[in-house]
């Protein structure tokens, strides 16, 4: 009797979804910023779409009739949030025009933060601010004057303080290139307070330092800034303003949404990493079908043995996840999330450097970590490299930067493609495809695979020397033990990679070596028989069939 | 040497000459999903709890002093899962128990002792720890992922009393000698061993609000004074140490 008292009058918070959008008016040329019309219009995607329409207001009104709490709507879902108890929302499920209802999160959990702080010495932070751009010579943006411009990235974060006054935003302020703001959380357009997790975020996109240092390359985008993530999350309705905010980006013509943020075991199973069933991933399949590119952070959740695959939204088969990188090894960095997705799409798609420096809270600049990083620094390459090609739709681009990384046509579930470069966005640059460069030499019962002798770079990674005359206090060794050439932290690695794909198109295992000497592998042959061998190396990709 | 080879091929099938292994991943490492977690299959945690016992006055020889009659504990919890709304499990924990009494007439101990008073009296306190052992029955509410949640516990509680103690303070009447004394006393004859009760709980992740009820006295009827009435009802907390 108790249970079903207590079932009866616990409150809980529901999705209810209308079955039409019968009889509304919509004009988009009112809705609509310009620039999210010209997105709809280049990306053949029709600029009165049935999903953009505003819901029917007497079925919106009858719900919160019957609910206790009205949460919010969405024109893009045709519905609404609300609690209500378990006979209220039976009621409205009796409603004739309630096709699905759905339960969704209702309790409160700490927030954490995943970045770590670590203090650097000058030089180690300069030559940091530039390999994090350097990496995906992004600096030949720069030197075509191109900066973004023309093009509105949207950010979704915790919070920015600090934007609406550090000296690294001004050269933004200056131009008004903030051209909107809210709060999905507090409903006010006051971003500038809370976590400074946004604008560190920001700062990755655009930012620059007060001696001209970039450390992101779209200074000459527009920005809109939402929060959409609170300190005491309220689970699922994180990933609803995350919602919420994106009708609101496309509204007001965001080209680009760059999302820090990555939902996993609290609110989803790893099943449910599928690309099409958490309801930020959702969201933004929907912001990409609107001709948005949606850039999310992979994930910190790589040495988390309860997770450690992609974060909801970088499952969704329409985003481009971005991974990450440690500048010092030049590999995946331990942290930054594995794909695939649950139903094995490629992702990451690309990786960038995951420990940089950013804005700190106190408006200077510090080294942090994260695929958090990553992800906006990637996002401002979009920007530049969508200006450089502006009759790019959304997809394209996203297959364009796939196609730019410096591992593809290689790719695995650490980095993805690799590494975006900022030449192929500038010139014809054919990727490389002569394979003379491998040796392959097939056995009774194993696989031999060597390097032409004189394209082994016996790299100085590995070698660390004690009588180096390096800068002090340079970090020499990571936490999982490699060892860190300290005379240069950071330079590109030239690093041996191979994966296994199965005859259904994913990859069963993948491996990255350090080069040293020949042969530089030895594969069992049964364990190739009926998969591809895919090897790379110095640009050089070879697949071989089993 | 047969062994050290075929531990060789087991382990590393797959060989590689003078280089390091700098990554290794298998993607099926990455796509499983195990059983065990706070919305999986099953799941372990510990917790710790605090709570205090009800005021009471409803005897007029003995009343119970509410702040500084409290409980406390530790254990773990299992929790094996039915459905995403129904789970049971149990906690198994130590309890520990006091009781601070207030009197206003002569207690047990007047006949022991003849100059203790009420008056003098000036405490009672007693103390006994527990082994329990509580199953549950769990309803979960709002979707969730592999998450504790929302929920509210049905409990059994039974306990088998592994120690007590009872003790008494007051005011010597004769002072110019002694000022205060002392009476312990240990391993109480006239004290119940096995008590049980129920208990409902709310859980909001990782801590939970319960009130309990004892449906078994503290004292059994050796104790022929019967002012003696601990309260049934304790309010409290708990705090769950996720794994």
């Amino acid at each position: 009797m108790a249970i079903v008292v207590l079932s009866t009058c616990a409150q809980e918070k529901y999705w209810v979804y209308f079955s039409d959008k019968k009889g509304v008016t919509f004009n988009p040329k009112e809705y609509f910023h310009p620039n999210a019309i010209e997105r709809r219009i280049k990306s053949n995607y029709p600029i009165n779409h049935y999903s953009d329409r505003p819901l029917v207001e007497s079925y919106v009104q009858e719900v919160v009739d019957l609910a206790t709490l009205y949460k919010g709507v969405s024109r893009w879902l045709n519905a609404i949030v609300v609690t209500a108890s378990y006979s209220q929302i039976e009621q409205i499920r009796a409603l004739p025009f309630v096709t699905k209802i759905e339960a969704s999160a209702y309790h409160s959990v700490v927030c954490t933060s995943e970045e770590i702080n670590i203090t650097g010495n000058d030089f180690e932070k300069r030559d940091l601010i530039r390999f994090q751009l350097d990496r995906m010579n992004a600096h030949q943006f720069k030197e075509h004057g191109i900066t973004g411009r023309g093009l509105t990235i949207a950010i979704f974060d915790a919070g920015f303080p600090g934007v609406d006054e550090a000296p690294m935003f001004d050269h933004i302020r200056a131009r008004k290139g903030i051209v909107g703001t809210y709060d999905f959380i507090r409903n006010t357009d006051n971003v500038y307070r809370k976590i400074e997790h946004g604008s560190m975020v920001f700062s990755c996109i655009a930012g620059v330092t007060k001696d001209s240092l970039r450390l992101g390359v779209a200074t000459g985008a527009n920005f809109l800034l939402a929060i959409t993530e609170k300190l005491m999350k309220e689970g699922l309705a994180e990933e609803e303003a995350w919602l919420f905010a994106a009708e609101w980006a496309d509204k007001n013509g965001a080209d680009i949404i760059n999302s820090s943020l990555g939902y996993t075991r609290r609110n989803h199973f790893k099943e449910d990493m599928d690309g099409q069933t958490a309801i930020i991933t959702r969201a933004a399949n929907l912001a990409s079908a609107k001709g948005i590119l949606v850039v999310s952070s992979a994930g910190n959740e790589g040495n988390k043995r309860h997770w450690m695959m992609v974060a909801a939204p970088a499952d969704g088969d329409s985003v481009l996840a971005v991974g990450a990188i440690n500048p010092w090894s030049g590999f995946h960095t331990n942290f930054s999330s594995f794909g695939p997705s649950s139903d094995k799409e490629l992702k990451p798609n690309v990786t960038a450097v995951g420990h940089v420096i950013a804005y700190n809270e106190t408006k200077t600049i510090s080294e942090t970590q994260g695929t958090s990083f990553s992800a906006p620094l990637v996002a401002g390459f979009a920007a530049c490299a969508w200006q450089a090609n502006p009759t790019l739709t959304n997809w394209e681009l996203l297959k364009r930067i796939e196609s730019s990384g410096d591992l593809y046509p290689y790719f695995d579930y650490a980095h993805g493609y690799g590494v975006p470069q900022a030449d192929c966005f500038l010139s014809n640059t054919a990727s490389k495809s002569n394979d003379s460069v491998f040796i392959v030499d097939v056995g009774d019962s194993v696989v031999t695979i060597s390097i032409k002798t004189d394209l082994i770079i016996n790299d100085t990674l590995f070698h660390f020397s004690e009588n180096h005359d390096g800068v002090k206090n340079i970090i020499t060794k990571r936490e999982d033990g490699i060892k860190i050439d300290k005379n240069h932290p950071f330079i590109k690695h030239e690093l041996f990679y191979y994966h296994l794909e199965n005859n259904e198109g994913f990859l069963d295992e993948f491996s990255v070596l350090s080069v040293e000497k020949n042969p530089i592998a030895q594969i069992d042959l049964f364990r190739l028989k009926d998969r591809i061998l895919r090897i790379h190396y110095l640009g050089f990709t070879r697949s071989i069939q089993f | 040497m047969r062994i050290a080879l075929i531990a060789y091929v087991l382990v590393f099938p797959m060989v590689c000459f003078g280089q390091e292994t700098l990554l290794h991943k298998k993607t099926v490492e990455t796509l499983r999903e195990g059983d065990f977690g706070p919305n999986k299959k099953r799941y372990i945690h510990t917790f710790f709890k605090v709570g205090f016992y009800q005021k009471t006055n409803a005897w007029n020889a003995c009343s119970i002093q509410g702040g500084n009659s409290f409980t406390t504990g530790y254990g773990i919890r299992y929790k094996r899962k039915l459905s995403s709304k129904l789970s049971y499990g149990y906690d198994l924990g130590y309890d520990f128990n006091q009781y601070r009494f207030k009197r206003d007439s002569s207690s047990l101990y007047s006949q022991l002792n003849g100059f203790l008073t009420a008056d003098s009296l000036k405490t009672d306190k007693l103390t006994f720890g527990m082994l329990e052992l509580a199953p549950y029955f769990r309803i979960n509410f709002g979707q969730r992922g592999d998450h504790l949640g929302k929920y509210l516990d049905f409990v059994l509680s039974g306990g088998l009393m592994l120690s007590s103690k009872h003790v008494l303070k007051w005011d010597h009447p004769n002072s110019s000698i002694i000022k205060k004394s002392t009476y312990k006393s240990r391993r109480l004859g006239y004290t119940n061993k096995l008590f049980f009760g129920i208990e409902i709980r709310y859980g909001n992740a990782f801590y939970n609000l319960f009130i309990r009820y004892r449906c078994v006295d503290i004292f059994n009827s050796k104790l022929n004074e019967r002012p003696y009435q601990p309260s049934l009802i304790r309010l409290g907390g708990y705090l769950i140490i996720p794994d």
